[in-house]
């Protein structure tokens, strides 16, 4: 029933440390621990692999929020589960606002933070998984030629072949092959899911080369 | 011109010219009647006395007239030969001698004259003076009278025993006694207690409870001022009694929402307490919680790990002891001391504080700093209100540097022993103070909080100064704000050394 993933902690108690250290163990998650922020920094951050924080939010040097917030802005944040003696109403809403996967009071139940862990590793792995995919896609677009590129951006932007070949200047066949170049290099199924990529990629479609070609 | 002044000049000559005339001619008349035939002239030596006369009441002009009348009646009635102005060569020596004696006559009757006219001059002016000073004293009593009676605060002036001689409008009514009763009285028998020192500043006499007719109790500002004796009059007092009962009924108020709001603040210090002990048992029972799942998960797994399992019990007894133990110290804390002040270690008050803001600092990223001087002496106090003045001026200092992003939040509490026993200074980093004489600060309602009431300072300069110290703030050089405050030692005995300098001085 394991989850692969690591679980950083971060807490200044070392009972309450020690304790998650142990249950976390118990269902067979890789544990790291840490008494503050400056204690993860300094010894490395994040790890490779699919993980999630459990992290309180009073923390002698700098609070939780606050380097949850810093995470956000280094774009490096990854899903956290926020741990506290007494938060109050204020402190939850601006925890998950900026984005936290649960809020949860000490002592809380052990499936509650179990499953906020499940799906904090869930989520991360899908980030993951999707940052992947997107590094793919953009290898794949970068192996078009520049002309290619061109032909994919109204392609997308759902102009008819003839009205490409006035745009660029070119015969009608020359765009029909660029553009069977174009769906097999992307691995394209369909235009639509061209276009899905196109938007993944933030290909911008001109919307002034669509009323130009109308025209 | 002349023509008009003339009657008016020769009407005001005519008198005294007249008494000339009439007295040479009275002269003349007697000496006449007596007769020429009486062997000494009776006729010349009443014409000397026809010119002192007339010199006399009518001056110069007069007495010369008087004298050439004088000469020609001598020299035509009796001299030879009678009754004929011829002048005979025997005769000038006696003519001669008659004129003379006729112009010293008038010499001396002028002179005297003179002097007499003087001092009656003298006289007048010396009763014209008079008549105006009079005025002036009558004037003068006037203004005094209705200052007396008129004035707003009450004046009396009494024997210097206190018996009352006077008593103005203002007193009357104040004290609702006329001044007849209030002659029968003294300034003692209206007191109604003992008499506290008023206000430090001008005019801030003893404040005296004093009873009226109706029984009332008038609070009074009294200054009395004694007016020696002098040879005309024995020594008085003088008496100013002004009312203070609405100044203070008005301090009175004052003083009991003081006590209401101290009340309050001590309420709002627990209530952070309150917080500060939840989180402080929170941590290690979250442990036994979760400590207590795992050892489950670790037994119900197949194989069970019992290694891990008992590894987890036995921290579920650590943090278990160690909650009892910050719940002990606690109690320790808040346990009340008793209203008799005793003994106590500064240091120890402050390290006893600690745990209930480590919290609150953790939860702020504020490191502290204790800098506790060993070996100082001890002082007198009650622990639980040295507590309260401590923690309400760490609470001050974490509040100082709240939002404060500043690298080095930093809070440091330092005992030092000087000025006579202990001086503790809680010093941080924060927003520092405002730009004003730092004694304000320390006045009741003045504040540079936003949701502050401006007591806290305020009850810590009166927990000091009941202590027998003094509280003051400073801006270090390192930034932030200080504020310090000193506590006098005790000698072996238990006294407070300074009480005991005081007394054998």
């Amino acid at each position: 029933m394991t989850t692969a993933g690591t679980i950083l902690v971060v807490d200044d108690d070392a009972a309450v440390r020690e304790a998650l250290h142990s249950l976390l163990r118990s269902v067979g998650f890789a544990v790291e621990l840490y008494g503050s922020v400056p204690e993860f920094v300094a010894r490395g951050g994040l790890p490779d692999t699919p993980c999630c924080m459990v992290l309180d939010i009073r923390l002698p040097g700098m609070s939780g929020l606050d380097f949850q917030n810093e995470l956000t802005r280094q774009k490096v944040a990854p899903p956290i589960i926020f741990i506290t003696g007494h938060g109050d109403i204020p402190m939850s809403v601006r925890a998950m606002k900026a984005g936290a996967i649960e809020f949860l009071t000490k002592p809380f139940r052990d499936q509650d933070l179990l499953d906020a862990i499940h799906a904090g590793l869930e989520v991360d792995r899908k980030r993951r998984e999707e940052s992947r995919d997107l590094a793919d896609l953009q290898t794949r677009y970068a192996a078009l030629s520049g002309r290619e590129q061109e032909v994919m951006a109204q392609v997308v932007t759902g102009l008819m072949n003839k009205q490409i070949a006035v745009n660029l200047g070119i015969a009608e066949i020359t765009v029909k092959v660029h553009r069977g170049q174009v769906m097999r290099k992307m691995n394209a199924q369909s235009v639509v899911d061209l276009a899905r990529m196109a938007d993944r990629l933030g290909i911008e479609r001109d919307p002034q080369l669509t009323r130009a070609s109308v025209r | 011109m002349k023509a008009a002044e003339l009657p008016h000049v020769v009407g005001a000559a005519l008198p005294r010219y007249g008494v000339a005339i009439g007295c040479v001619g009275l002269a003349l008349a007697f000496g006449y009647l007596l007769g020429p035939d009486v062997e000494i002239k009776l006729g010349p030596l009443l014409m000397i006395a026809a010119v002192v006369l007339t010199a006399w009441f009518s001056g110069l002009g007069p007495g010369l007239m008087a004298v050439i009348l004088s000469t020609l009646a001598v020299e035509y009635f009796w001299t030879e030969p009678i009754y004929s102005f011829v002048i005979v060569r025997n005769e000038l020596p006696l003519m001669i001698s008659f004129i003379l004696c006729g112009l010293v006559g008038l010499a001396l009757s002028l002179q005297r004259r003179k002097q007499e006219q003087m001092s009656a001059e003298n006289q007048a002016t010396l009763e014209r003076r008079v008549a105006e000073r009079t005025v002036q004293l009558k004037i003068s009593e006037e203004r005094w009278r209705n200052l007396f009676e008129t004035s707003s605060v009450g004046i009396a002036l009494t024997e210097p025993g206190g018996k009352f001689l006077r008593a103005n409008q203002a007193l009357q009514s104040m004290l609702g006694y006329d001044e007849a009763s209030l002659r029968l009285m003294s300034l003692s028998d209206l007191m109604a207690g003992e008499g506290v020192a008023g206000p430090q500043e001008p005019g801030g006499g003893l404040e005296v409870p004093l009873r009226s007719a109706d029984g009332r109790i008038v609070w009074v500002s009294l200054s009395v001022s004694v007016i020696p004796a002098s040879d005309r009059s024995p020594a008085l007092a003088s008496a100013v009694i002004a009312d203070i009962s609405a100044r203070r009924s008005a301090i009175e108020d004052w003083r009991r929402g003081q006590a209401e709001v101290a009340k309050a603040t001590r309420l709002t210090t627990m209530g952070v307490l309150a917080a500060s002990i939840a989180h402080e048992v929170n941590q290690p029972l979250s442990g036994v919680v979760t400590n207590g799942q795992a050892a489950d998960r670790w037994l119900r797994a197949s194989p069970p790990d019992v290694a891990e399992a008992r590894a987890a019990l036995s921290r579920i007894v650590r943090d278990g002891n160690r909650a009892a133990e910050i719940i002990r110290s606690i109690r320790n804390i808040l346990d009340p001391v008793g209203d008799e002040p005793k003994p106590l270690s500064v240091n120890k008050v402050i390290e006893r504080l600690v745990p209930l803001v480590e919290n609150e600092l953790a939860a702020q990223s504020i490191g502290l700093t204790l800098d506790l001087a060993p070996d100082l002496p001890k002082i007198v106090g009650d622990a639980v209100q040295l507590q309260q003045l401590v923690l309400n001026l760490v609470l001050n200092a974490i509040d100082a540097m709240r939002g404060e992003h500043a690298a080095d939040r930093r809070l440091i509490v330092r005992t030092r022993p000087g000025e006579g026993g202990v001086v503790v200074s809680i010093e941080d980093r924060g927003s520092g103070l405002p730009d004003i004489d730092h004694d304000r600060l320390f006045e009741p309602f003045y504040t540079t909080k936003a949701e502050g009431m401006g007591v806290g300072l305020a009850i810590c300069r009166t927990v000091v100064e009941s202590h027998g110290g003094r509280i003051w703030a400073e801006s270090p050089a390192s930034g932030g704000a200080r504020f310090a405050f000193t506590l006098p030692a005790v000698d072996q005995g238990g006294t407070l050394a300074a009480e005991k300098e005081s007394k054998t001085s």
